[in-house]
């Protein structure tokens, strides 16, 4: 396992954002979170690394290859970061800077945490623009970012993210700002790093069908509370919690080539309500209210339920499926 | 409950919907000035007292002042403050110095507040037409702005003192040419950016011309630029008349003047230290005043829609 | 007769100095019929922001034909500008940035209505529009930083159709929301063409989201039209390899439908 949480509870004043009891991953696997606004996906990926909101407060247990990273000073979260975990956002025009070339942005990350002559840190810039198939380094390392598509700009940041080998890289929404072929790119890109380095992802998400390209296992962040866990392919076609399925069904999707004459002009299927503002989720299942299979033993908090291969969920009254057991949550990838 | 529901034509409320966002008690419905006071911001409450205090001695000059300030009282020349009848002291003709300052609040506040406001209609008109014209009328025009802006005003102000002679209506002049092309310059860029927003395209849409577009879309969400900007171009202005009275191209004697009693104070300065302070002291609490109610009023209106998106 | 013809289209932004900026649209022919819902896809920088606003007389084209209802643009805006602004509405991809953050939802309700029909609606009118997009009389005298993402974009919705358009353009309308959101709008925008009888133009870089709305499509880039036709067709069979490029791509991120 190289990331363990355990009864992880991130808080802002009286609220709580994130409360997740269990989730972990083991070294090269990639996860998915997703979630919409106002899920807490961001700020359960923001918060592994110390880069959560002044406000906020983080309690409980992030082991990350052995170690705890809750309750260390911000220095040593900033070592860890860079170092061994590589972080990328949404905007790539905005995470750098306009006013440095491309070849000393990436250099400062190598020099940063390693201690290599300025020959060692040029070759080392010069391959790992390579690794993220940007062409033409040599004349790339002179450039300014305004000089840069979008995705060649996400490609310089992905190279800076993983510029000293880190075994665990942290993706919050690096696509959504981009064109869908672009997009396409650097999600392969990703995953074949992934692979390659044996390094862990953990990508966040609102989109469904981003997250069933590149991830292997997916967890549905609802209300701050982690909803369902498991392989892909499995909770997107078989999803048990009732959040998850509407999730999919109001996701509107390409029909395949017989049937997009039929779907044309077909309502979608939507949720009813709309996420609560902070502070005013119900309690219980936070997916109260909006949930149309609701009973009356979802004012209690939902146990952990699980199926075959590691997909388990919390919910009450579940699609139809095989259950195992009920009892303590196993989200382990 | 049925996800059919078709909201076309019917009635009720679509049960897809959300709630309104509950009204934050601090927030109030309408955007602008008005809080209660328990959630105003310090700089605010002390700068509106400093203000109000100045404000409130200049209009009580018209009514009553502790002497004439215009009356020579020879003998009582110089006296100095905590004398009696005189808390301030007195200057080289005895008249009475708080007298003076009392009299000199009511010319600097006049000064100020005429060319400010003056050059603030005239500056954000200019900076709206600029950023509205087509690219070829908008650098012609901002470079022209850029010059003006680059003109040392005290130069225009000796100018304007040389021909039309000196006193306070050089200083208005000369304070409003100055100020003109840095107002502008400055509701540039915020009206461009506004001027980009869908809610103006949506107004072309609809047929609205572009003036329309930038007195009733514009020019109120620049408002609360204007304000802050006002409030501070204010305390710069009386520094500027206190300077240019200062320089002896501004207000002439017997017009009491905080700029003039500076100046009158120089050459006593070993005989009677205490004249130069007063006046000093008025014009740097009145600066303060006015650039901590900018301030504050920066606080309060801008953020007025502030949400806390981004934690998620 | 097409409602919406054009031949030859040229357009580019005007330029401060000497030089002319390069054509943002650029020789463009297509046309639209009367009731239809046709769908703009193409990447960013393909221009198809730009077409709408040029077909619904935001920005004005250097070059080319542009008719509307078998008169040209230029002609509509000379003689009878209110009449054209009447029959084509717009609405946009931010629902934050629709509205005047500055004017109350009755203020902005009542605009188009104002500037077109030079009279103010009563709040029973407006009620009216309000609940025909799913909302009721309590957003009035509310601003738009009350409201959410979703609820903003219905009120855009209901400004854009309070003076009764033939044309509805939508700008990437849902691109802003969530997914449950979006599900939301675009169903409503399902409904109004139906029960209006509206002309639907949606411009959208989502393919999934063209898909389930328009039956005819237009895939632009780079300032060029590289094939239009029915949804089914085009999507299924793309003759043109840079559509059947974008096509795979989308489905290789888009959950089946």
């Amino acid at each position: 396992m190289i990331l363990e949480i355990n009864d992880l509870k991130v808080t802002i004043g009286p609220h709580t954002i994130v409360e997740i009891e269990h989730l972990s991953l083991s070294a090269g696997t990639r996860l998915g979170i997703v979630g919409e606004s106002g899920s807490g996906k961001t700020m359960t990926a923001t918060s592994l690394v110390g880069l959560q909101p002044n406000e906020a407060v983080v309690e409980g247990s992030i082991r990350f290859a052995g170690r705890e990273l809750v309750g260390l000073s911000h220095r040593r979260l900033a070592e860890i970061r860079g170092r061994e975990v590589g972080v990328i956002f949404q905007d790539p025009a905005k995470a750098l800077n306009p006013m440095m070339r491309i070849g000393r942005q990436v250099a400062e990350a190598i020099r940063l945490h390693m201690d290599l002559s300025s020959g060692e840190v040029r070759a080392r810039v010069l391959d790992l623009l390579g690794q993220v198939h940007l062409p033409d380094a040599q004349a790339l390392l002179r450039r300014y970012p305004h000089q840069l598509s979008g995705g060649q700009q996400q490609r310089v940041l992905i190279a800076i993210a993983i510029a000293c080998d880190p075994k665990l890289l942290i993706a919050d929404e690096p696509t959504t700002a981009l064109d869908v072929t672009v997009q396409n790119g650097i999600l392969t890109l990703l995953r074949e790093l992934s692979v390659s380095r044996n390094m862990s992802l953990l990508f966040v998400s609102h989109d469904l069908g981003v997250i069933q390209a590149i991830s292997e296992l997916v967890a549905v962040v609802y209300g701050g509370h982690l909803v369902e866990f498991g392989p892909t392919a499995q909770v997107i076609g078989h999803p048990r919690h009732r959040y998850t399925q509407a999730l999919v069904s109001a996701n509107p999707g390409i029909a395949d080539d017989e049937h997009l004459g039929d779907v044309v002009g077909r309502r979608l299927d939507v949720i009813r309500g709309s996420v609560p503002p902070l502070g005013k989720f119900p309690s219980g299942c936070r997916f109260r209210g909006r949930c149309t299979s609701e009973l009356d033993i979802c004012a209690q908090p939902p146990e952990v339920s699980q199926t075959g291969g590691g997909h388990s969920f919390k919910c009450w009254n579940p699609i139809e499926g095989v259950d195992q057991a009920r009892g303590a949550v196993d989200a382990t990838g | 409950m049925s996800d059919d529901l078709h909201p076309l034509g019917s009635a009720t409320v679509d049960p897809d919907l959300g709630a309104l966002t509950d009204i934050d008690p601090a927030k109030r419905a309408r955007p602008g000035i008005g809080r209660k006071l328990r959630g105003l911001p310090v700089p605010l409450i002390i700068g509106a007292a400093l203000v109000g205090s100045f404000i409130f001695i200049a209009l009580l000059s018209y009514l009553w002042t502790p002497h004439d300030p215009l009356k020579l009282v020879v003998p009582d020349r110089l006296q100095p403050p905590g004398s009696p009848g005189y808390p301030f002291g007195t200057d080289k003709f005895g008249r009475d110095v708080l007298s003076q300052l009392m009299v000199g609040a009511r010319n600097s506040l006049y000064v100020s507040l005429l060319s400010t406001s003056v050059a603030i209609v005239v500056g954000a008109l200019l900076g709206l037409l600029t950023a509205g014209a087509g690219p070829r009328w908008r650098n012609v025009f901002s470079r022209l702005i850029d010059v003006g802006v680059a003109l040392p005003g005290i130069l225009i102000a000796l100018v304007l003192a040389t021909s039309t002679g000196p006193g306070n209506q050089a200083a208005i002049i000369a304070i409003i040419f100055w100020f003109i092309p840095i107002v502008a310059r400055v509701t540039i860029g915020p009206a461009r950016q506004i001027l980009a927003l869908d809610f103006v395209e949506a107004a072309y849409a609809y047929g609205r011309s572009k003036w329309y577009v930038l007195i009733h879309h514009v020019m109120p969400n620049i408002a609360p630029l204007l304000t802050v900007l006002g409030s501070v171009m204010f305390a710069a202005a009386i520094l500027i008349e206190a300077a240019l009275a200062f320089l002896g191209v501004g207000a002439q004697p017997p017009t009491a003047s905080w700029g003039r009693l500076l100046q009158e104070s120089q050459p006593l300065l070993e005989a009677a230290p205490t004249l130069m302070f007063f006046p000093g002291v008025a014009i740097v609490l009145t600066v303060l005043g006015f650039n901590l109610l900018g301030d504050g009023l920066r606080t309060i209106l801008d953020p007025q829609q502030a949400t806390r998106t981004g934690i998620l | 007769m097409p409602l919406v013809d054009v031949r030859g289209l040229h357009f580019r932004y005007p330029s401060g100095g000497g030089r002319h900026n390069p054509w943002t649209l650029e020789g463009l022919d297509l046309s639209i019929e009367h009731g239809s819902s046709v769908g703009i896809v193409g990447e960013s920088g393909s221009g198809k922001s730009t077409l709408v606003r040029i077909l619904c007389g935001i920005l004005i084209h250097q070059r080319g034909d542009v008719e509307f209802d078998g008169r040209p643009l230029e002609d509509w805006l000379a003689s009878r500008p209110r009449e054209l602004r009447r029959r084509n509405q717009i609405v946009f991809q931010s629902p934050r940035r629709s509205l005047d953050p500055r004017m109350s939802i009755r203020k902005s309700l009542s605009q188009p209505v104002r500037a077109i029909e030079r009279r103010i609606p009563s709040d029973d009118e407006m009620t009216g529009w309000l609940e025909r997009v799913g909302l009721t009389d309590e957003v009035l005298p509310r601003f738009p930083h009350q409201l959410s993402g979703g609820q903003l974009q219905r009120v855009g919705v209901a400004r854009a159709l309070s003076v009764g358009p033939e044309v509805l353009y939508a700008d990437e309308p849902t691109s802003a929301l969530d997914v449950s959101v979006q599900a939301q709008v675009l169903n409503l925008f399902m409904d109004i063409r139906n029960q209006l009888g509206l002309t639907l133009v949606m411009v959208s870089h989502d393919l999934a989201v063209i898909s389930r709305i328009c039956e005819q499509v237009i895939v632009m880039r780079d300032g060029q039209i590289v094939e239009a036709g029915r949804m089914t067709h085009v999507l299924s069979q793309p003759s043109d390899p840079y559509t059947a490029a974008l096509v795979r791509s989308a489905r290789l991120v888009s959950l089946e439908a």
